[in-house]
């Protein structure tokens, strides 16, 4: 029989159960980066990034979530300094990624021998693809004055983008306060294939940016970021129709332009725990744009030195977005605007996340083949995917399942600097 | 429940988007915020000294740590958690 106190103790069960599963990847993988730092870190480690005049940063991320989607990408970043007040700097990414398509919840994209024809035919999103981006950056900085232009380009099998921008910051009083400003325009085409070959577009954003950084006290340091981005042309994405209340599908339809304003704030204040030094940042981001699209975004990470040259970072981010005016669970098929990109809707989700990095042993560093550091970090993503205050959810969209409602994804990264 | 946070509710009654392309009501709040907070770190604290600056200039300090990694984080993440806002990113590929 069922009796209130029996009820409470089933839903206090499942309320453990559930916060196990959520918690239990993360916490594993705190373990695991506790032990992995605490074997690889030396007694005596490199101190720090030393200001080297050329070096070579590589990283590798690797994204999973419980649908089993991944993400592969390797990337490299070479830098060399000529007549110490310039620096080119060279940036290659390469992804390979499943599940590209923004359909959450659908099972088991891009493993090979399963579901995949089926959802390429529904969705004509890729199963398996590749992207590699270039960047070049050419920089001039000089008692306070910096100033760099790069050009940037991204290609996909039905996505391509090039993006050139310039920045500009400025030092002065007394170099405690720094101006700063960028423009980048992206020239971005999308031209899908197979049976939504024709569909898509070109589109144009140009992102404008102001920075103002601040130093406080000689631990402090607070800095504020505006950025506006005016994108035009086509904005939607083919792959995902809008559903009717009868199952009819229509192609997304989105106004071909939006302009977003984003501030942020970061204050970061460092502190001695004991002799070692550590570090708390809190970064509070809020946007908003003219598709009535609102959402904020709170960062706080503790940076602690646990030894010399060796450091763990604790981090817990919250992010919630609303939902776009036109977003709605179901279309009649008649409407101007329809979209059933889960973008557009509103959730939350929080992250964990962890990180340690060092050096390798300082006798390393005479050789350029041996690297001078080391990170790894993992950061654990838990979104509630459902639709909020009785609000349009995507869920039925999305085909996603109940148990979908909190989506688990994990990103592990790690990497490796040489100063040459 | 620790993801519950409430969420911005949107009101679909107050969209008529084609008599309102571009309009962005809260954006002259914004500029106020930017003005009055540029204004208190400008005039609210003394000059540090560059000889008083030695942990501002640890890496643990920096605005951003570690760009790199930065870099591929602001890519991946609105693309995978499908969020509208939460980076800086613009551009540069749709991950579809």
């Amino acid at each position: 029989m069922l009796t209130p106190s029996s009820a409470l103790r089933g839903a206090s069960t499942r309320v453990r159960a559930a916060l196990a599963f959520r918690f239990l990847p993360f916490l594993k993988a705190v373990v695991a980066l506790g032990a992995i730092g605490i074997a690889v870190a030396p007694p005596s480690a490199v101190a720090s990034a030393a200001e080297s005049d050329q070096g070579v940063d590589l990283k590798y991320m690797y994204y999973w979530d419980r649908n089993g989607v991944w993400n592969h990408t390797p990337a490299l970043a070479y830098f060399r300094k000529f007549a110490s007040v310039w620096k080119f700097q060279w940036d290659q990414e390469v992804d390979a990624v499943s599940g590209a398509s923004r359909r959450l919840g659908l099972r088991n994209i891009g493993r090979l021998a399963d579901n995949d024809l089926k959802v390429d035919a529904i969705t004509g999103a890729s199963q398996q693809e590749f992207r590699h981006s270039e960047q070049a950056t050419a920089s001039y900085s000089n008692a306070g004055r910096n100033a760099s232009a790069s050009l940037y380009f991204s290609d996909e099998n039905d996505y391509r983008s090039y993006s050139p921008s310039v920045s500009g910051s400025w030092d002065f009083n007394e170099r405690n306060t720094t101006l700063g400003g960028s423009l980048a325009l992206f020239l971005d085409d999308m031209h899908p294939t197979g049976r939504f070959s024709g569909e898509g577009g070109s589109r144009e954003i140009v992102s404008l940016t102001a920075s103002l950084a601040q130093v406080l006290s000689p631990l402090t340091l607070g800095s504020l970021t505006a950025n506006v981005i005016r994108s035009t042309g086509f904005l939607g994405h083919p792959y995902n129709p809008a559903v009717t209340a009868d199952g009819r599908m229509f192609t997304e339809n989105l106004p071909n332009h939006k302009t977003s304003v984003a501030i942020s704030g970061l204050i970061i204040q460092g502190f001695h725990l004991g002799e070692r030094l550590g570090s708390l940042r809190l970064e509070a981001r809020h946007y908003r744009d003219d598709w009535k699209m609102i959402s904020n975004t709170a960062d706080l990470q503790w940076y602690q030195y646990l030894m010399d040259g060796t450091y763990v970072r604790l981090r817990a981010r919250g992010y919630q977005q609303g939902t776009a005016a036109f977003a709605n669970e179901y279309y009649r098929g008649d409407e101007v605007y329809r979209t059933p990109d889960i973008r557009f809707y509103g959730f939350s989700s929080l992250t964990l996340g962890m990180k340690i990095g060092s050096g390798f042993p300082e006798s390393w560093g005479e050789s350029a083949l041996l690297p001078d550091r080391w990170d790894l970090s993992y950061d654990h993503g838990m979104r509630n995917t459902k639709g909020e205050l009785g609000g349009p959810g995507p869920m039925k969209h999305y085909q996603l399942f109940s148990k979908d409602e909190s989506y688990i994804q994990g990103t592990f990264m790690v990497g490796l600097a040489f100063d040459l | 429940m620790i993801l519950r946070i409430t969420s911005i509710q949107q009101d679909p009654s107050i969209w008529p988007i084609e008599a309102s392309p571009g309009r962005a009501g809260p954006i002259p709040l914004l500029l106020a915020g930017i003005l009055l907070v540029t204004g208190m770190l400008l005039t609210g604290c003394a000059n540090v000294h560059q000889k008083d600056r030695e942990f501002l200039s640890d890496p643990i300090l920096q605005l951003t740590p570690d760009p790199q990694g930065a870099g591929l984080e602001s890519h991946n993440l609105p693309r995978r958690e499908g969020s509208a806002g939460g980076s800086s990113g613009s551009g540069g590929g749709c991950g579809c």
